[in-house]
């Protein structure tokens, strides 16, 4: 079964966690699980919090799953009930600031937990090393997941043009370090 | 070409699974243009830079008992639903029968009580005389006991 579900795509796998079928829900968590990790290491989480909070997402996404429309994107869906257990258990305890609501994805702290540091510096030669962990979700969701800048921006609570800035500049950098 | 130009060719790149015969064209002439093709050809091919962070067997094992866990809550919320739902029905469908039988029994006492007040009335009726409306019945003339004598 498990075999099988690794050639279907991402909506035939919603379809069949949909009617219950909890193998295909665990090919999307494996799916997506790096998305969703890096998004909260993102946010300065640590990998065992962040870690938790995705455990809950992917849950909490199984629960809801029929409330997904398949037009839309099913991994900025999840990032985004991935955010909202972030902000309640921020809520819970009380460290959630609501001034700053928008991501400035342009002024990212470098807050890599230190295990994400040692895995980036390790592989030195990795066109990847060294990028935040959002630069990383941001590559993800543009040229991997094909989503337009429009949805890129609601999943990661930014604005469209702070995301296509933000990804052009990752791309340049990523030339420079290809041509070099 | 601007560097505008130059984004959007990126990005026709990344969403029409590679670049077209025009953006190809222009490639061969923009050198950035041509560095990003092979870019985003070779981050294809080395997968997504998320792709290293793995979920543990743990991870998945709790997710998957989790998982089970809330799909036998729908499974019971859904047979708790359905047994509201035949409580429901069978005790609408005895307030029905129960009513019915009720209502019943009431008109065939009104029936019966009306029945017995008119047979009381005439009873009670100090018009009505005995044989008073004899003459309107036949009557059976019976031989008398000296008839066979005569």
């Amino acid at each position: 079964m498990t075999s099988n579900n690794e050639n279907l795509d991402s909506n035939e796998l919603i379809e069949l966690a949909r009617n219950g079928q909890k193998q295909a829900f665990t090919m999307l968590v494996k799916r997506h699980y790096g998305t969703v990790m890096y998004y909260l290491m993102g946010f300065g989480v640590k990998k065992p919090d962040a870690e938790d909070i995705a455990q809950e997402a992917f849950i909490n996404a199984f629960r809801k799953i029929d409330q997904f429309r398949t037009s839309g994107s099913f991994v900025g869906w999840l990032l985004r009930i991935a955010r909202n257990q972030h902000i309640d258990k921020l809520r819970k305890e009380k460290k959630f600031d609501t001034t700053g609501s928008e991501l400035d994805l342009l002024n990212l702290p470098d807050d890599r937990t230190p295990e994400v540091q040692v895995v980036s510096d390790a592989a030195v030669e990795d066109l990847y090393s060294g990028l935040k962990p959002q630069e990383k979700v941001l590559l993800d969701l543009r040229v991997f997941q094909q989503m337009s800048f429009a949805e890129i921006a609601e999943a990661l609570g930014s604005t469209e043009g702070n995301a296509r800035l933000v990804f052009h500049r990752l791309i340049v950098r990523l030339r420079s370090k290809f041509r070099s | 070409m601007s560097a505008k130009d130059c984004e959007k060719i990126i990005d026709q790149a990344i969403e029409k699974h590679g670049a077209d015969a025009a953006t190809q064209a222009h490639a061969r002439t923009c050198p950035k243009c041509a560095a990003t093709l092979a870019l985003l050809a070779l981050l294809k091919t080395s997968g997504s830079p998320v792709s290293d962070l793995k979920p543990s067997a743990a991870f998945l094992g709790r997710i998957e008992s989790s998982l089970a866990t809330s799909a036998s809550e729908a499974a019971a919320t859904g047979a708790l639903k359905s047994k509201l739902l035949a409580a429901a029905i069978g005790v609408a469908l005895t307030a029905t029968v129960a009513w019915t039988v009720v209502s019943q029994s009431k008109k065939s006492d009104v029936a019966k009580t009306q029945t017995q007040t008119s047979q009381g009335e005439m009873r009670a009726d100090p018009d009505v005389r005995a044989g008073e409306n004899d003459a309107a019945f036949p009557q059976l003339q019976l031989p008398s006991a000296t008839d066979e004598l005569k």
